[in-house]
């Protein structure tokens, strides 16, 4: 007899269930709303997307009726015209950066170069947004990569290490470089893959032409307070 | 308008910078396969063609939230295209009675000539299902492409309604076993 108690994982099960669509409304709702913040349960639930996805094939195209699109363009348009770039935009939602590789990185820098050259336009920048920096480090040997956001209005930096990491025993620390001046340490490098470090107030200003660096370090950060490793990756942050 | 999954991640990226050109164009690539979903689940024009609008209304407010690494970006739009019908359909027709989990079912046999012959050259969902009693891998099929609930699949698999769902979930919990093998 089957009953709940051979049922091992019963989250694992109701992912299923989830992702399936048969739930119940009420129970559906109950589970979306834990889904929205508990981690393990998003990871069952990718398991069984990713698997499903592949019947999505079996769904086929239809083209919808050509006054939609001028329906959604104005529901989306016409009465929003609150910007995504803001608290809950791409900026404020690591989700979106942390998997992005280099490649659509560079292409993401050049829309959003492009994107704040027309927000900065003729109406003058101080209305919109405090900059935003975003540096992508690299190495030579390319084992270590890393792309910073750093946001003036909060002070924060946002780190997400893409690739390497330290030795056992060691640690990386970030460095911002200002011209010819030495490096100043803006902190460690978050162990997680992404964290943030937050800029202290004499080096907000510093951001037009910074460089930002990582060197290799023994644990716990340079004890003499200038760079004592290897930089092990390198970038300049670009006003976004 | 054919486009790579690159091209997709990247107008999805710029659609979360507020490009609104990028969201037309995401539109006229993806809108026919989107409608298809949601035609699909919910059997009705009207109904498929207010779910497309709400769906597209999400993809623009959610696009920041896309994560390149985790999911192809086509996966991403379906999946919020499928929940979002699913979502409409359960909330309009709620079960009027309450689900049992815990009854008691025998199990089909499950048929190893089949699975043998299937087994071998089949992508994984497709051979897992194909391990499946043929019944339960109908009605996991079904759940899946035409958004089935409970009370449908217990009356096309004439099965009663308390008993469904641990049919079901016998089924996933074999489903599952395949899969991580």
């Amino acid at each position: 007899m089957t009953t709940e108690n051979d049922i091992k994982d019963p989250d694992d099960v109701l992912a299923a269930e989830y992702v399936l669509g048969v739930l119940p409304h009420a129970e559906r709702a109950a589970f979306s709303a834990r889904l929205s913040s508990e981690a393990s349960l998003q990871a069952r639930v990718q398991f069984w997307e990713e698997h499903f996805a592949e019947l999505e094939e079996e769904f086929e195209a239809v083209t919808p009726p050509a006054r939609l699109l001028s329906e959604i363009e104005a529901e989306v348009f016409g009465t929003n015209d609150s910007d995504p770039v803001g608290t809950h935009g791409w900026w404020g939602n690591i989700g979106f950066w942390r998997g992005l590789s280099m490649a659509s990185l560079a292409a993401l820098i050049i829309i959003a170069g492009l994107y704040s050259g027309i927000i900065n336009g003729p109406d003058g920048p101080e209305s919109i947004a405090p900059p935003v920096f975003i540096a992508e480090l690299t190495g030579e040997t390319g084992d270590v990569e890393l792309v910073t956001l750093y946001d003036a209005r909060s002070g924060i930096m946002k780190i997400n290490r893409v690739k390497g990491e330290p030795d056992s025993g060691r640690s990386f620390e970030l460095w911002l470089i200002e011209g010819g001046n030495d490096p100043v340490s803006l902190g460690l490098v978050p162990t997680a893959s992404r964290g943030e470090v937050t800029v202290p107030e004499n080096l907000r200003n510093k951001f037009p032409d910074a460089v930002i660096a990582i060197s290799d370090e023994p644990e716990g950060g340079s004890p003499t307070g200038q760079a004592t490793g290897p930089v092990v990756a390198v970038g300049r942050a670009i006003e976004i | 308008m054919l486009l790579t999954a690159n091209d997709i991640s990247i107008l999805i990226g710029r659609i979360a910078l507020g490009n609104r050109e990028a969201f037309t164009d995401l539109y006229s690539a993806t809108s026919p396969k989107l409608f298809g979903v949601c035609l699909r689940i919910l059997n009705n024009r009207a109904e498929a063609e207010d779910a497309l609008q709400e769906v597209y209304i999400k993809i623009w407010r959610d696009a920041s939230k896309f994560a390149p690494s985790d999911f192809s970006p086509m996966s991403w739009l379906i999946a919020i295209a499928r929940n979002h019908a699913i979502d409409r359909i359960r909330a309009s027709k709620p079960v009027a009675v309450d689900i049992d989990e815990m009854a008691d079912l025998s199990d089909e046999a499950a048929n190893p000539e089949k699975e043998a012959i299937l087994s071998s050259d089949r992508r994984g969902i497709e051979r897992c299902l194909d391990e499946l009693p043929e019944a339960r891998a109908i009605a996991i099929r079904g759940a899946y492409l035409e958004g089935y609930s409970y009370q449908e699949l217990a009356e096309q698999q004439n099965i009663p309604l308390n008993t469904v769902r641990t049919w079901l979930r016998r089924g996933l919990l074999k489903l599952k076993e395949c899969l991580e093998r």
